[in-house]
């Protein structure tokens, strides 16, 4: 059954990215409202597939804090979940469809990266540190703050498009099919205005949750350093938009820069990490 | 088949005499009226813009109208060159004509959606004076159809076709809404005025307009709604604005890049765009290398124009294609209506199967 909600939600996803494909080439409105749609049953469908799968992990005793973020195939599912109802926030309150074609990839390729896991999609033995209800609750407020950073990236990414189409006076129909500058500018500062404190809550979580499982708040853990240089990325973007006085194109390469480290601290780290190598099966 | 126009458009007919022949909404009663009793059309339909009069008319079957039709014209104005100027169609040709008419194919900017809105008070004016019926009525609220059809099945219509408009396009490519948004004219002259009554079709912010001599300004700005100053106030009026429009004589730049970097500190970054329809310039080119910075300059906008004209034309053969297939269908009806029988018509997508026997019954 969860496998059968899972594969439901993935097709979903798959679809959604299609139809936002065909919405760039069509311009057709229909495309991109069936496209939300999409990644509704992809986001709801999911999230069932989630649930049945923690209900039949937590029959085992050393599971009853299981939740279902807990190796490589379960967190990146669990991220592209976030992601994806990150997205349909963003679209509801700022209404840019067009967004989805550069979203929906993102949560495509996490999906993907999730079901050819290296280690097996099936429930794991969870690694003593992660025996705790921490886990339900800095897991999740990282990958919040994760996946409006993704956002920023693809917000980011349709800016530099943007300016790059104005800039060389030639603006093709592709500048017409984007949002304007300075919404998209706007937007992302906006997202990650919102994120950097989700982000910093969530790190301030990690350290009590360190305390409790190894005993200290903050050991220079690779994961630990990455995760201060995610934060200090973002805090550089606050500090050169907001003090400096930075927009448009230099933000929005920092907005790419950030996600790129959010990424390595989320995956990359596992294979430096002894302590915290959790979706590499080498965490303690 | 009975359908015929008769008229003359910007194609055989140089302006001094289409203004002559141009017909008023006051005037289209008696226009009308004349049409009927005189030239005995059993219906009528005066299309008259400052591009084009033509009339179309129902005859009687197997009366040639064409004649009466010329005289209509001829007591209109008298004119040597009117007669060579007019050209007429009949049945199947007649309709296309039309078609092609309300689609913008036969306009001097090719896919220009003005027309399909004239093509629309030609007929409800006709209808008001009640010199439609049956087949006209059917005719023209097909030729809307058709346009329409037209222009979303077709890029005909894509992209602005004037340099003014491309500058607003532009500006809302950078500013989305251009609500709140300031803006800033150097120089008072024509060119100003006709790219910024275009901006000011948008709701703008505030408008400030700099000139050499103020009163000139002031002038503008009383019609324009906006603010008047000397052209000294540009370092105090520049970092306010964003979206700068340029036609001052100036012999040399006046906006130079060093101005502009210094604005953008100010501006903290906030994109600055700049139409620089001067010649020669008023913006230092190398502006357009600062971070934020957009300056499009006459050429920039007139060569996106020629681009946006260009790719409406490589659309003439696909909506030449939608039109043959759409006036044969209205030719087939029309041909069983006048006979008696009745046909459908398509509502949907897509040129009717040409020989489909089904069609006919």
């Amino acid at each position: 059954m969860e496998q059968t909600f899972f594969g439901a939600a993935f097709t979903s996803y798959s679809v959604a990215m299609s139809l936002f494909f065909g919405y760039v080439i069509t311009r057709r409105e229909s495309l991109s409202r069936v496209a939300g749609y999409a990644v509704w049953t992809g986001v709801i469908t999911h999230i069932v597939s989630l649930v049945l799968r923690t209900l039949a992990a937590r029959v085992v005793e050393e599971h009853r804090f299981y939740v279902p973020w807990s190796n490589w195939f379960e967190s990146f599912s669990f991220f592209t979940l976030v992601i994806a109802i990150t997205f349909l926030i963003i679209e509801w309150r700022r209404g840019m469809p067009i967004l989805g074609a550069f979203v929906s990839p993102v949560f495509f390729a996490t999906m993907t990266t999730a079901v050819y896991s290296p280690f097996g999609t099936q429930i794991p033995l969870l690694a003593p540190a992660l025996q705790s209800y921490w886990m339900a609750i800095h897991v999740p407020v990282m990958f919040i703050s994760y996946a409006a950073f993704a956002l920023a990236f693809a917000v980011g990414l349709a800016y530099l498009i943007q300016e790059r189409q104005l800039k060389s006076k030639h603006p093709t129909s592709i500048s017409f099919r984007l949002p304007p500058l300075e919404d998209l500018d706007q937007l992302i500062y906006r997202i990650i205005r919102m994120a950097f404190p989700i982000l910093t809550l969530g790190v301030l979580l990690g350290a009590r949750w360190a305390y409790d499982a190894w005993g200290r708040y903050w050991g220079w853990d690779p994961k630990e350093t990455w995760a201060l240089i995610t934060w200090l990325i973002y805090l550089i973007y606050l500090h050169m938009r907001l003090v400096v006085g930075w927009r448009g194109r230099k933000t929005a390469y920092l907005s790419l820069l950030g996600f790129g480290v959010v990424l390595f601290t989320y995956v990359g780290v596992n294979y430096l990490s002894s302590l915290h190598g959790f979706l590499s099966n080498q965490g303690r | 088949m009975s359908l015929v126009i008769v008229g003359l458009s910007h194609r055989t007919a140089p302006i001094d005499l289409r203004e002559h022949l141009a017909i008023t909404a006051p005037q289209m009663g008696e226009a009308l009226g004349r049409l009927v009793k005189v030239a005995g059309a059993r219906e009528a339909v005066l299309l008259s813009t400052c591009n084009r009069t033509e009339v179309y008319v129902r005859g009687d079957p197997g009366t040639s109208h064409e004649a009466s039709l010329r005289a209509f014209f001829g007591d209109l104005y008298k004119h040597p060159g009117l007669m060579s100027a007019l050209y007429q169609h009949e049945g199947a040709a007649a309709v296309r004509h039309l078609f092609r008419v309300a689609a913008g194919l036969d306009s001097m900017v090719i896919g220009e959606t003005e027309i399909l809105g004239q093509v629309k008070s030609a007929y409800q004016l006709a209808h008001t004076h009640g010199s439609t019926g049956k087949i006209t009525n059917v005719l023209f609220q097909r030729a809307l159809f058709v346009g329409k059809q037209v222009r979303t099945r077709t890029n005909i219509s894509e992209g602005s076709s004037s340099v003014g408009s491309v500058a607003v396009t532009l500006a809302e490519r950078i500013f989305g809404s251009l609500h709140n948004r300031h803006v800033l004219l150097l120089g008072a002259g024509e060119m100003a005025e006709v790219t910024a009554r275009h901006l000011l079709s948008q709701k703008t912010g505030q408008i400030v307009i700099l000139n050499r001599t103020v009163e000139k300004a002031q002038a503008l700005a009383t019609m324009l709604n906006g603010r008047a100053a000397p052209l000294d106030a540009l370092h105090d009026e520049l970092p306010r604005a964003d979206v700068v429009i340029c036609s001052t004589s100036a012999e040399s730049p006046i906006v130079t890049a060093e101005l502009v970097q210094k604005v953008m500190k100010v501006r903290r970054g906030k994109s600055l765009y700049f139409v620089d329809i001067a010649v020669p310039r008023n913006v230092e080119p190398s502006a357009h290398d600062i971070d934020n910075v957009y300056l499009y300059n006459i050429d920039d906008l007139q060569r996106i124009v020629d681009e946006n004209m260009a790719r409406r034309r490589a659309e003439i053969e696909d909506a030449e294609g939608l039109i043959d297939g759409l006036s044969g269908e209205f030719h087939q009806w029309v041909t069983a209506a006048l006979e008696g029988r009745t046909a459908a018509l398509k509502h949907g997508l897509g040129a009717p199967e040409q020989g489909d026997p089904s069609r006919e019954s």
